[in-house]
């Protein structure tokens, strides 16, 4: 698991409740600060938008903060991306709502939706992910991210960038371990298919 | 023998660490405005751990209550006891049956004559007249 920045409470704090709490505070403003950026990325991945990935953010940070702010820190990264899934997984399924709604309303509401073509990974993009520039490399990774189901892509960020373990990922994306390692077979397998193809 | 296997498992870790190290560098680019959002939104959500108004403990409050309820009891009692004690101030009816004689008064109470001279608008102005009363009460010496 990615080495996290955050530590508990020192043990020799004062056990006065203040300090207690501003200890906490501590500890808590460092391990959020340090996974905000990757929350962010992830979120965006999942959900194409800047604004509604930072909406999801901070909405896991608050879910974080009042549900778990209280568990031992070293648990903090694991129900942090716990929450963080629950909450892309709610988005996406408002969002498969809201395309059924506006499909059957017609087509004249869905001028205003994102074109779903734009989400379709460039089939002249991809190339040897290791020849190509970083932001183009990069551009290409992201875009065969977003081609991904949820559940693979979840599993393939906290897995691969987010250094959990195969428990750990279940355990974040509740589900078993052994659909987690289907969901990362099938997640590598697609994007080294199409990020690797000649 | 193993050499295509492991070629692909080193091509596969390869891409894997390619995959992290860009992804890592994506997040370390965000712009300003995305990173002060992120710092207001980690700020709000940390505001959820200000100290809460401190609630006594579940010992205190229930002594607290019971203290007040002891306090209700004895205003209660010091209250009504006056009325509990009626009966026992009450004079024990006399045996034989013989019912106590009701005297109608004939004369006032030993105060009564101060009650007189502080009715009487007169009395009560030679009351304030110090100097004439203590004349009086010489003379009458005088004469006895």
């Amino acid at each position: 698991m990615r080495t996290h920045i955050l530590l508990s409470p020192p043990a020799e704090m004062p056990l006065d409740a203040d300090a207690s709490q501003s200890s906490l505070r501590q500890a808590l403003d460092r391990f959020l600060r340090d996974v905000e950026r990757r929350a962010l990325r992830v979120a965006q991945l999942s959900c194409g938008s800047r604004d509604d990935a930072l909406e999801l953010v901070q909405e896991a940070m608050f879910g974080f903060v009042r549900g778990y702010s209280g568990k031992p820190a070293e648990q903090w990264p694991l129900l942090f991306w716990r929450v963080l899934d629950s909450r892309l997984t709610d988005f996406q399924r408002r969002r498969r709502v809201r395309s059924r709604w506006l499909a059957w309303l017609g087509p004249r509401q869905e001028e205003d939706d994102e074109d779903p073509m734009s989400r379709v990974p460039d089939p002249a993009e991809p190339g040897p992910l290791a020849r190509l520039a970083d932001d183009e490399a990069m551009r290409a990774l992201e875009a065969a991210l977003r081609a991904l189901p949820l559940r693979q892509r979840q599993a393939f960020l906290l897995r691969v960038w987010e250094g959990l373990d195969v428990a750990q990922t279940a355990a974040a994306m509740a589900l078993s371990e052994g659909s987690v390692k289907t969901h990362l077979f099938r997640a590598l397998q697609r994007l080294r298919a199409q990020l690797e193809a000649p | 023998m193993n050499e295509p296997r492991d070629s692909s498992s080193t091509a596969a870790q390869a891409w894997v660490l390619r995959s992290r190290s860009l992804l890592e560098a994506s997040a370390q680019r965000l712009d300003g405005a995305t990173l002060s959002r992120l710092n207001r939104a980690r700020q709000a959500a940390l505001a959820q751990l200000a100290p809460a108004r401190r609630e006594p403990s579940p010992l205190l409050r229930w002594f607290g209550l019971g203290a007040v309820a002891a306090g209700l009891a004895l205003v209660l009692w010091r209250g009504l006891l006056p009325i509990g004690d009626l009966g026992e101030r009450l004079p024990a009816p006399l045996a034989g049956g013989d019912a106590p004689a009701v005297v109608a008064p004939t004369e006032l109470p030993v105060a009564a004559p101060d009650f007189e001279l502080l009715a009487d608008p007169e009395s009560y102005a030679l009351l304030e007249d110090l100097e004439f009363y203590a004349w009086l009460q010489a003379e009458e010496g005088k004469d006895g």
